[in-house]
């Protein structure tokens, strides 16, 4: 029996079908026998969530634009569905063609987020291919991954052949052109793993060999089979020219951002200094405002959104914002379409600015001021003073806003009481400021939220050194924070510890990680990032049983010289720069953004975007 | 301002999307199609359409049914037109045309059901459960779950063996007063004859006025 039909059997007693029908507007079917390269797009998480993110729209349609290759998507199955699937042996499948994951030449993972790694065991697992690489011997079903975590994905070398570090959209078409060869000529899975190793940005963790020390700590890693010493990750050199889709595949169901997504840069200027989007993602390159019109247009006609979302990391950052603003509010103003710019900052969000993006729906207002005090905020390099808070909210009620929410770190480096009590003071004083305002709308009251979320050392930022707060530190903290509330105005969110001292672990793990997560996999570990899912204790049996203390990845500081598990992979950020970052945070130093000042982190080597730009 | 009754078919896999889902979905397609509809007015301006009933999900149907309004009046046949070529699969417009009746007109709707499996088991179930003195079902309502007979709710019920099954057609109470989704005698079938393995599919064929004739 094909899979549609089995699934008739089942579908009916799951929660949102739709999620596993496909079928929706704009999916792309080919016929099979007219490619000769099948790419199983796989998102390793929901499928609210997967088609949510615009990095598998890009690649999706970037790879089905080229004759001969059909790309499909793959989501994970929820709880009920899997249930069904794993009881009426129904493979994980392919939306567009419906048939198993064992069908595909290329079988690819975007690594969005350490706690969705159990998902991608899982989902190979469901789609009846060996988890383990070494099981896996042919050329067909290679297991590729990209994305933000590839930057250290030293904990998933078990499992995926190849890793893509940087930008997809060249990088993907070098390496399937070559699988597409390697195919025809016949090649063996080593051969061809060895000449991809070739191509600029691709990782193959085969070809390099690292050695411990007696204390746990990394002795060398050698490259081998011709392999390159250090991998440098893709930048894309001219935004302008890179591929954007005309389309976008539109769900049935509601998924997370159900709306047109425009691109505005890539990269940020400002070097938050617990960012890693802030250093991975560099050199900050910008596409022009004519080029995004003509994508916002395409995007509207041929979805029917009702909004456009201007993303980046730092969407007011962008020099032709307001021009672009402009423009596309003469159009998108008759057609009733709004636009959402969901990345703001303090410093620069303008009376004009908010005009315009409310100029059809009222949105509600975030901010991320991060830290409680200027101190800390100095020391994280988030410059963003305390006065750019008040005027910013200041505007904001103004303007008729009676929500804001503030985004806030817990343990972060240097932190102190002094820091949490500056949180809920900050909060206390735009509570203060609303019921200050003559012009406040009579009997509304505000509500400030402050969402509070436990900081994680990541790679390739200043505090990759830095060890994370234990657990018991993090729950005091909260807990401080917790009683330090008094006014019903204000609202605190917080999460459980645990996820991200696990977050921490994988962020920085290395591969010995890797038995851990198979362990964990195997006890029934999956959808971590889901409070109601996440299971800690069986976590604790997978790192016990496998005889690894996980607070030697999250808890340790990492002396200045160490070798880093991904220290042979070069994203373009030199480590002077960071260790200097680094103590500049202690002295409480804060670095000019890019624009204002080159800081000679490494990136301006490729001569692009902001590195290039008159200051 | 023109009113517009659009009949549309749902099938395949099309069954899957909810009633919710579908008016978005309408939704888009209209601004797609670039259809000058009428914006309600308000703090959230959205497309009008209303549909006149909701169709459960996992039925198929060849006659649902959603009004809205335009602000420029277009012939029908072009908003029929307009529509099909932007509508996803699964989802067909039949029909665009000027209202007849209000939607309350609705009274009855008639379904063809097959019962995919032992045909003999599934007859003889027939058989005995339609013969019953009362057909006690729990339905849904507004006070919560309530025992009810739905023998006498029955308009119209045959049924005969065909290909690997018994194909059954059952014209229903529906509509905004009254209304029987053929799950609850379909269900109780299934259960009380322990026809696990039978699988069922509805399809929605037409829905009806007071007079017996089809809404328009």
């Amino acid at each position: 029996m094909k899979i549609p039909e089995q699934l008739e059997n089942i579908l009916l007693s799951v929660q949102k079908p739709a999620r596993y029908t496909g079928g929706e507007l704009n999916s792309i079917v080919k016929d099979k026998r007219e490619v000769d390269l099948r790419f199983a797009f796989c998102f390793p998480d929901t499928y609210e969530v997967g088609m949510s993110h615009l990095g598998m729209k890009i690649l999706y349609s970037l790879l089905n634009a080229q004759k001969g290759i059909w790309c499909e998507r793959v989501f994970a199955p929820c709880a009920d569905m899997e249930q069904q699937m794993r009881a009426h042996h129904i493979p994980l499948f392919a939306l567009e063609s419906m048939e198993p994951l064992g069908e595909f030449d290329i079988i690819g993972f975007t690594l969005q987020y350490e706690m969705s790694y159990t998902n991608i065991l899982n989902m190979l697992d469901l789609g009846g291919i060996p988890v383990l690489k070494q099981e896996r011997s042919g050329l067909k079903n290679l297991v590729v991954a990209g994305g933000p975590c590839a930057c250290n994905p030293e904990p998933l070398v078990d499992f995926v052949d190849v890793f893509f570090l940087g930008e997809g959209e060249e990088m993907n078409l070098e390496f399937c052109a070559l699988y597409r060869q390697a195919k025809q000529q016949g090649l063996g899975k080593a051969e061809f793993l060895r000449k991809a190793a070739q191509i600029e940005g691709i990782y193959v963790p085969d070809l390099y060999e690292v050695c411990y020390q007696e204390d746990g700590t990394i002795a060398s890693i050698t490259a081998k089979g011709g392999a390159p010493a250090k991998v440098r990750k893709r930048i894309i050199k001219d935004l302008d020219k890179v591929f954007f889709p005309k389309n976008f595949v539109v769900p049935y169901i509601d998924i997370v951002h159900d709306r047109a997504m425009l691109e505005v840069m890539r990269g940020c200027i400002r070097g938050c200094r617990f960012c890693q989007a802030g250093f991975i993602y560099r050199p900050n390159r910008e596409k022009h405002a004519p080029v995004l019109e003509r994508d916002a247009h395409n995007l509207c006609e041929s979805t029917g959104y009702d909004e456009i979302s201007l993303t980046s990391l730092s969407t007011s950052d962008f020099e032709e914002l307001e021009p672009l603003l402009d423009n596309l509010l003469t159009w998108t103003q008759p057609k009733k379409i709004s636009l959402a710019l969901p990345s703001l900052r303090v410093d620069n969000f303008s009376k004009e600015l908010m005009q315009r993006i409310e100029s059809v729906r009222k949105s509600s207002l975030t901010f991320a001021p991060e830290a409680g005090t200027q101190r800390l905020r100095d020391a994280i390099n988030k410059n963003v003073t305390e006065d750019e808070v008040f005027r910013t909210c200041k505007t904001a009620f103004e303007g008729g806003y009676t929500n804001v929410k503030l985004y806030f770190m817990l343990g972060l480096p240097t932190e102190t009481y002094e820091d949490l009590q500056g949180m809920v003071d900050l909060a206390q004083k735009i509570v203060d400021l609303y019921y200050s305002l003559p012009t406040r709308q009579k009997g509304k009251g505000v509500q400030v939220t402050i969402s509070v979320s436990c900081f994680v050392p990541k790679p390739f930022t200043p505090f990759q050194y830095e060890p994370q707060d234990t657990r018991e530190q993090l729950q005091e903290k909260q807990q401080f924070l917790l009683h330090a509330i008094k006014s019903k105005k204000i609202r605190l969110n917080y999460h459980d510890v645990s996820t991200s001292f696990l977050e921490a672990c994988f962020a920085k793990g290395d591969r010995r990680l890797a038995k851990v997560l198979y362990k964990a996999f195997q006890k029934g570990c999956k959808f971590d990032g889901w409070d109601d899912q996440f299971r800690y204790d069986l976590w604790l049996e997978a790192f016990a049983e496998c005889g690894i203390d996980p607070t030697f990845y999250a808890n340790r500081r990492i002396p200045f010289g160490e070798i880093h598990p991904w220290s042979h992979l070069d994203y373009m950020i030199s480590e002077k720069f960071l260790q200097s970052e680094n103590q500049k945070a202690y002295q409480s130093l804060t670095t000019p953004n890019c624009k204002l000042k080159c800081s000679n982190c490494g990136a301006a080597s490729e001569k692009r975007g902001v590195c290039v730009a008159k200051r | 301002m023109q009113n517009v009754r659009i009949f549309y078919e749902k099938t395949g896999r099309a069954k899957y999307i909810s009633h919710l889902d579908i008016n978005r979905c309408f939704q888009r397609a209209i601004r797609r199609a670039n259809l000058p509809i009428w914006y309600t007015e308000g703090f959230s301006p959205h497309p009008y359409i209303t549909f006149a009933l909701p169709l459960p999900l996992g039925f198929e149907s060849v006659c649902e049914c959603l009004d809205m309004r335009l602000v420029e009046e277009w012939p029908y046949e072009k908003i029929k037109e307009a529509l099909n070529a932007v509508l996803p699969e699964g989802l067909h417009v039949t029909q665009a045309a000027q209202p007849q009746n209000k939607p309350q007109a609705i009274v009855r709707a008639l379904y063809q059901i097959t019962l995919t499996g032992d045909s003999a088991a599934i007859l003889h179930a027939l058989d005995s459960l339609l013969c019953q003195e009362r057909i006690l079902v729990m339905k849904k309502t507004k006070k919560g779950l309530q025992e009810m007979d739905i023998k006498p709710h029955i308009v119209e019920c045959t049924y005969q063996e065909c290909g690997q099954g018994v194909q059954m057609m059952l014209k229903l109470p529906a509509g905004v007063n009254e209304n029987i989704n053929p799950s609850l005698l379909l269900n109780l079938l299934k259960e009380q004859y322990h026809l696990q393995q039978m699988h069922i599919s509805v399809l929605k064929l037409a829905v009806l006025d007071e007079k017996g004739q089809k809404f328009s």
